[in-house]
């Protein structure tokens, strides 16, 4: 098969497996603080996040997405590393609040993290203190955009 | 007979000052009777406080006693509260109430970590909220507000380490007394 | 048949709980606060001074109680005249009062040293800022 039929092929591939993947998206739920309570709403009867395919799950291994919730104090943040080493490929972050963003309101604390991504890498940043479930969700379906431009089938036969 | 006039009456010689402000009384008590004293508010009849309701302690610099370790309790029977205080130095220890409130355990490690007080007596004096391997006593006014070190992932090493801090921004301390800029100050507002 | 006639009445005169978990109903109670608060009262006269406040104290409320549990009879009677709650409670804060005056015998916080004062502070000495920050600078006001 000849270059750009090839392409064209696979980046249908890309969009079929993109789709899936965006359609179905599983989080580990890293709910710490205060923004958790705004997770659970968004998971409640209101914002409903069951239908965008969203199902909360207790094990980073059954996982593909990490919503980190709240405040990371110093003594949490090896806990965090170790469950986003447990998540398996291919896997997004998401840092929701601003205390998860860049350490909030406790930035100048001896004892917080200033940002989450000191400790794991984030794709999507959900500002508030805390942000609305609307908010939340705004960021999830951001996210789903993001890996709906993401070609990765694409990538590997240019490799 | 009101309840600070019976305490006194009864144990004299435990007592250095009492205060009754806006309807609360508090009363400060030599620290090597504090035990002794707990276990009379606890058991006498006329002043059965049988709650502990906070242990704490207060960092004073300016006094040579610097510590003041604070008891709350309250008495359900008669519906009141007594504060209890006793000022110590940094380096002597007090002695542990958990035989008379067994409520105290935690409430004691949480003082020792966050002020450096040592409980003796204690059966399990460790820390109980900083981080594992903490220096610092992160509660004592001479204790910097951001600490002395952060935390962050390296790559390298594969795991979280801490280093020394180094903040982007210091930590900027507004006076709200009035939005405008006050005249009889000479120093900038914002900095330290 | 003969028994369940019996033990109608003698059942009503106990009651069912005291609905405090962990204290049991004691049947007896009225003869049990009796002895409580005269072994107090004896142990009063043998450990402690009678210039101690303390002395003086507990003699005041463990007479007032002696004198009510032995002019009524019953337990309900006993409990309202008292009225510090049931007299299982009662029970136990005598008994804890006993103990408590074991230990002040031998820590005699009556016998005050030389030179000792109470210091009562006024509103205005317990509120003055000891070490506030100062809100202009952000310094400490030692």
């Amino acid at each position: 098969m000849s270059g750009p039929k090839a392409e064209y092929v696979l980046s249908k591939v890309d969009t079929l497996i993109n789709w899936a993947r965006k359609g179905s998206m599983w989080p580990m739920t890293f709910g710490l603080a205060c923004c958790a309570v705004e997770m659970m709403h968004g998971g409640a009867a209101r914002y409903d996040l069951d239908r965008l395919g969203i199902i909360f799950r207790p094990s980073p291994r059954q996982s593909d997405v990490m919503i980190v919730a709240g405040t990371l104090t110093n003594k949490m943040a090896p806990a965090l590393r170790k469950v986003y080493d447990q998540m398996p490929e291919p896997r997004w972050v998401v840092s929701m609040g601003s205390c998860a963003n860049g350490g909030g309101y406790y930035h100048y604390s001896y004892s917080v993290v200033r940002g989450c991504d000191r400790i794991v890498p984030v794709d999507v940043y959900v500002p508030g203190c805390p942000p609305t479930a609307e908010g939340l969700i705004y960021g999830l379906m951001q996210l789903q955009k993001k890996i709906k431009r993401s070609r990765n089938t694409l990538l590997w036969y240019n490799k | 007979m009101s309840i600070q006039n019976f305490i006194l009456s009864s144990v004299p010689a435990w007592i250095q000052k009492y205060t009754i402000s806006k309807n609360e009384l508090t009363i400060y008590v030599y620290p090597e009777y504090i035990v002794p004293f707990l276990y009379f508010l606890r058991d006498h009849t006329r002043v059965e406080h049988k709650l502990l309701m906070d242990l704490t302690a207060t960092d004073f610099t300016n006094q040579e006693k610097r510590f003041e370790v604070v008891y709350n309790l309250l008495s359900v029977r008669y519906s009141t509260r007594i504060r209890v205080k006793t000022c110590i130095d940094q380096v002597t220890p007090i002695e542990s109430c958990i035989d008379v409130y067994k409520s105290a355990n935690w409430f004691e490690r949480e003082v020792c970590d966050m002020f450096g007080i040592f409980f003796t007596n204690h059966p399990d004096l460790r820390r109980i909220l900083t981080d594992y391997g903490f220096n610092g006593y992160p509660l004592r006014k001479d204790f910097p507000l951001t600490g002395f070190f952060e935390v962050r992932y390296d790559d390298t090493k594969k795991r979280v380490i801490s280093e020394p801090l180094e903040l982007t921004q210091e930590f900027r301390y507004f006076s709200f007394q009035s939005p405008w800029e006050l005249i009889n100050k000479t120093e900038t507002p914002g900095l330290s | 048949m003969f028994l369940s006639k019996i033990a109608g009445p003698l059942r009503c005169a106990v009651k069912e709980s005291t609905y405090i978990v962990g204290l049991e109903v004691v049947p007896n109670a009225r003869e049990v606060l009796i002895g409580l608060y005269s072994k107090t009262l004896s142990e009063l006269k043998a450990t402690i001074p009678e210039t101690a406040g303390y002395h003086q104290s507990v003699k005041d409320f463990t007479e007032h109680r002696l004198n009510i549990c032995q002019a009524e009879t019953k337990v309900p009677d006993i409990e309202a005249k008292i009225g510090h709650g049931q007299a299982e409670e009662l029970i136990r804060s005598a008994e804890n009062e006993l103990e408590l005056m074991k230990k002040m015998a031998v820590w005699k916080p009556w016998v005050v040293p030389e030179g000792h004062s109470i210091i009562y502070m006024t509103e205005e000495d317990y509120t003055a800022d000891k070490a506030l920050p100062d809100t202009a600078t952000g310094r400490l006001l030692t």
